[in-house]
């Protein structure tokens, strides 16, 4: 499945702000799959130089991914399709 | 902190420090100070940091100053004031009120001109009045904050730092530059902050572009806008609205506007022609509404959210968009804009900045416009404008009219005096004196330098006058200034007194002839001083016709008032009641029009007043008052006086360590600014001292100078030469009988004369103990009954119990114990009450010989027999006071108590007790 990446600003603020940022996608996407949706929580990483805040989620389309970031209140969220280099390939990437 | 939050991107610490700063600042005064480069977005946390403490309750006092507002005098004070106008005048004294609705053009200017003090207290008055839970004032954009706002601000800042406030100012700078409206002075650093607004980060910056323009940038697209914008929000944005209309792209390699302000240009370049024009009108005036600007042409730059509306007000968004829209039009349309806005204005003042600014090279029309605006700043209570206004006027004069631009230079630089910038001032005047041939011109200038020096110089100050009396010739105008000048500053110099007086009368004659009730009121008033100084009996007269143009004076500062020279006189006449009363009368005057600048000189007197009537502790109060507001307004000559008083009410206390200091530096700072009542009343205070610790051969050698010159300049005055009686006791004690009844017959000479009875009082004492010295006891008895007879007839408690003393003196000689005990018993229980500890050591020795022997060792406390020991082991009072753990002070008082119980007179004498077992 592909992974898409959802970018987010938070403000600076303590490891348990970006925890709770964390969580609230992480159970998102476990309530979507409870109900059927294909999505996978995956990582969350924070850039605390540039309030900018990265969580990956794994999904068939990036529907799910929407509603997941619309249940976890991440306003002004930006989702584009990510890809991921594992092992000197890049999964997701089409050949040219 | 919600309230604080919203609308607000990043910045979380930034609100976290404001919120804070609030929290604090509701039970003690606290002061933030946001500095930040422009559009970094202080404006934004200033709005919410409003909306927050209204929130909280806070009483809330703001101003935000555009730049073509910082040349309108107060200003800024009208906007800050506004919730509580005009209504809250009514609860102002009258003064106040005048003072106040006059600097804002709420009433018509009527009468004098209203001093800066009188509006600072009533803008204090008001912001104190609205003191409810709490108080913020906020000014944001204070590096345009117009100079007489400025300083009335300061003022009250100053004063409200005392309690729970906040005083919040934004300002663009990069944060290198100091502090404003004195906050360093005003607030310790532990109370004062600092935040300084640095860059968005990019998430922050990334979430404004989605807020506010629903822009959601790719990363590197958003890195390169956030790179070149520098973290700047205002920036980012601009250029965020720059790639949306296409005029710009992010992509590596691409050509970029480099500043923001070409951005801005370029933004605005964007709309058509008349909106520029409509914008660059607005934005040169002060207070741009719809009725002055198309309301048509600025329509598409109310859609581009260049400008808004505030009902018919027009707003720009962002201040860089009104300097831009300024700088887009070339200097002959912003001429036009002037020209326009010039017709439009309502107030003088504003026409003519606007008909300057029209101008394009010198106009005798717009000259005469901005002096005659310079009148009406002047007559509303703002000087500084009103020099501002008076530049401008020279600038614009004429080359065919030289002395016109002359007189307005001067008329500017005479104006920075009175606004507080006396180094500006110096300068400017002293040019011209430099520049000017000699004559009536340069005698102007001359007499506006004297005017200025006199605050730092005095002698230099008499010179600069006299040299404009001399230059004046036909300008009687002129003329008049440079004798009332001359008058005043050779009587602070208690020198040539005779032709003092004269100028005096020719400063009245003059101004009289002029129709100048103020001047010849000062010049009469002064005339008076000199004349009473020097014992002239016309000095009532002149004083009455003084005092029958006092009406006239209301403008003047009191220090400048007849009814306060009136009042010294009084001090010197045996009417001190009286002078004590008008004085005191004369500091609710001051306080009441926020004289601040008066109140030193007010309180050097009454100290003087409280001295000679014998309250002592009062005089050291006053005097110490005295010296904190001298030394805050930086009035030097006036703190030497004070000191000198200080020195003066502690020599009769008896503390002797501190007289000796206060009176040595007075004497210091005496000399650097030619004080010369300074200098007069710290050797009275060293040689009365001298005389108490029984070191006759000190007063004469402190005080002796001082009757010479007094003799020698014609003082003739007694209740203003009291010191001579302590020099002919000195002398009478040192058997210089001769120089001792000269100096009498002078002193006693005048008091005849004027029936001073006070001063009659005194004279008989020292002529009763000149005859006791010789040995004519009957002679001195006669003479002490005279003296007694004339303290009935003015009573000057100190005075009366030393001639009591005289009297059980000399009455022990003549064997008359039971007279002597009675004198002595009184002369006691006055030093006592009136807590002169060394004149009642003298009344106890006195009372201890007539018993035959001294027997009071007997009666040393333990604390003064270990003192008595320690100091007659040779170890100085401090080290006396650091081996009993106590202070110096405490040393001294204990000290002059075993003095005078044991009927010494000096130190030296303990260790003889000490070998003879005594102590």
């Amino acid at each position: 499945m592909p992974s898409y990446l959802i970018e987010t600003y938070l403000a600076r603020g303590t490891a348990a702000d970006l925890e709770q940022a964390a969580a609230g996608v992480r159970q998102a996407a476990e309530a979507l799959s409870r109900e059927g949706r294909s999505v996978r929580y995956l990582r969350t990483t924070f850039l605390a130089e540039d309030e900018l805040c990265f969580h990956v989620l794994e999904a068939e389309s990036i529907d799910p991914v929407a509603e997941a970031v619309h249940r976890a209140g991440l306003r002004f969220a930006r989702i584009t399709l990510a890809v991921e280099a594992a092992s000197g390939s890049a999964q997701g990437l089409q050949p040219t | 902190m919600v309230t604080l939050c919203i609308g607000v991107v990043g910045r979380q610490d930034e609100l976290a420090r404001l919120a804070a700063f609030l929290t604090a600042a509701e039970s003690s005064a606290q002061a933030l100070v946001v500095d930040g480069e422009a559009g970094i977005g202080k404006s934004t946390l200033f709005e919410a940091t409003l909306a927050e403490a209204r929130g909280r309750g806070f009483a809330v006092f703001w101003c935000r100053p555009a730049v073509a507002e910082t040349v309108f005098s107060f200003a800024a004070l009208a906007d800050l004031l506004e919730a509580v106008l005009p209504q809250g005048l009514e609860r102002l004294p009258a003064p106040q009120r005048r003072a106040l609705a006059a600097a804002l053009l709420l009433e018509e200017v009527e009468g004098p001109p209203p001093e800066e003090h009188a509006i600072a207290v009533a803008t204090l008055a008001l912001l104190r009045e609205e003191r409810r839970a709490s108080l913020l004032i906020a000014l944001d954009d204070v590096q345009w904050l117009d100079a007489p706002s400025a300083s009335v601000l300061a003022y009250a800042v100053r004063r409200l730092a005392a309690g729970p406030v906040a005083i919040l100012v934004a300002r663009r700078t990069n944060g290198q530059a100091g502090i404003p409206l004195g906050l360093d002075r005003a607030f310790p650093d532990e109370r004062l902050q600092r935040l300084q607004l640095g860059a968005l980060s990019v998430g922050a910056t990334h979430r404004l572009l989605r807020e506010r323009l629903g822009l959601a940038l790719p990363r590197p697209g958003l890195t390169r806008l956030h790179e070149i914008a520098g973290g700047n929000p205002f920036y980012a944005l601009e250029l965020a609205r720059a790639l949306q209309r296409g005029a710009i792209n992010l992509e590596a390699g691409e050509r970029l506007p480099l500043t923001l302000d070409a951005l801005v240009h370029d933004r605005l370049a964007a709309l058509a022609a008349e909106t520029r024009t409509a914008l660059a009108l607005a934005a040169a005036a002060a207070h741009p509404t719809v009725e002055i600007a198309d309301a048509g042409a600025l329509a598409p730059a109310l859609a581009a959210q260049v400008i808004e509306l505030d009902g018919n007000a027009i707003r720009f968004t962002h201040p860089l968009l009104a300097s831009a829209a300024y700088a887009a039009a070339s200097p002959d349309e912003r001429r036009g804009l002037h020209r326009r806005l010039a017709e439009l204005a309502e107030e003088d003042e504003e026409r003519a900045r606007h008909l300057a600014l029209a101008a394009d090279g010198p106009d005798a029309t717009v000259a005469a416009a901005l002096e005659h605006a310079a009148a009406g700043a002047r007559a509303r209570g703002a000087p500084a404008a009103a020099a501002g206004f008076f530049e401008q006027a020279a600038r614009l004069t004429p080359a065919d009219a030289p002395a016109e631009m002359r007189r307005r230079r001067i008329a500017a630089a005479f104006h920075h005096f009175e606004s507080g910038d006396s180094p500006r001032a110096k300068r400017v005047l002293g040019e011209l004196v430099e520049e000017l041939p000699a004559g009536p011109e340069r005698a102007l200038a001359l007499a506006r330098l004297a005017r200025v020096r006199s605050f730092e110089d005095i002698l230099a100050a008499a010179n600069l006058f006299l040299q404009a009396a001399d230059e004046a010739g036909e300008d009687e105008v002129v003329r008049a200034l440079a004798h009332e000048g001359a008058c005043s500053t050779l009587f602070r110099l208690r020198e040539r007194l005779a032709d003092a007086v004269e100028h005096g009368k020719a400063a009245a004659r003059l101004a009289r002839a002029h129709g100048n009730a103020a001047l010849e009121a000062e010049a009469l008033s002064i005339q008076a001083l000199t004349e009473a100084i020097m014992g002239r009996e016309q000095a009532s007269e002149t004083m009455r016709a003084a005092l029958e143009q006092r009406s006239a004076t209301e403008r003047l500062r009191v220090l400048g008032r007849p009814e306060l020279h009136a009042a010294v006189v009084e001090m010197w006449t045996d009417r001190l009641d009286e002078s004590r009363a008008h004085y005191l009368a004369s500091l609710v005057a001051a306080g009441e029009i926020g004289d601040e600048s008066s109140l030193p000189y007010i309180l050097v007197l009454l100290a003087q007043a409280e001295c000679v009537l014998g309250d002592f502790e009062a005089a050291a109060l006053h005097a110490d008052e005295g010296y904190e507001r001298a030394e805050q307004s930086r009035q030097e000559s006036v703190q030497a006086y004070l000191l000198a008083a200080r020195a003066l009410a502690d020599a009769h206390l008896g503390r002797v360590e501190a007289a000796r200091a206060a009176a040595d530096e007075a004497l210091q700072l005496a000399e650097r600014t030619a004080g010369r009542p300074a200098e007069h009343i710290a050797r009275w205070a060293l040689g009365l001292l001298e005389l108490s610790l029984g070191s006759p051969a000190e007063t004469v050698r402190v005080v002796e100078p001082l009757v010479a010159f007094a003799r020698a300049e014609r003082m003739d005055e007694p209740g203003a030469t009291r010191f001579a009686t302590d020099l002919i006791e000195a002398l009478v004690v040192l058997e210089r009988q001769e120089e001792a009844e000269v100096a009498l017959a002078w002193y006693e000479g005048n008091a005849r004369r004027l029936s001073r009875h006070s001063c009659l009082a005194a004279s008989a004492r020292c002529r009763a103990l000149l005859h006791a010295a010789r040995g004519e006891l009957p002679a001195a008895t006669a003479e002490l009954e005279r003296a007694l007879e004339e303290h009935r007839r003015y009573d000057l408690p100190f005075d009366r119990a030393r001639t009591l003393l005289a009297c059980g003196a000399t009455s022990r000689r003549v064997k008359q114990k039971r007279a002597a005990r009675e004198a002595l018993e009184q002369a006691l229980s006055i030093f006592e009450e009136l807590r002169a500890p060394l004149w009642a050591g003298k009344a106890r020795a006195e009372l201890a010989r007539i018993g035959g022997r001294t027997a009071f060792h007997e009666s040393l406390t333990p604390t003064e027999r270990r003192v008595a020991e320690l100091a007659a082991e040779g170890k100085t009072n401090r080290e006396v006071a650091a081996t009993l753990f106590v202070t110096v002070k405490a040393v001294e008082a204990t000290l002059t108590r075993a003095y005078a119980k044991l009927g010494i007179r000096r130190r030296g004498e303990l260790a003889g007790r000490l070998a003879r077992g005594d102590l």
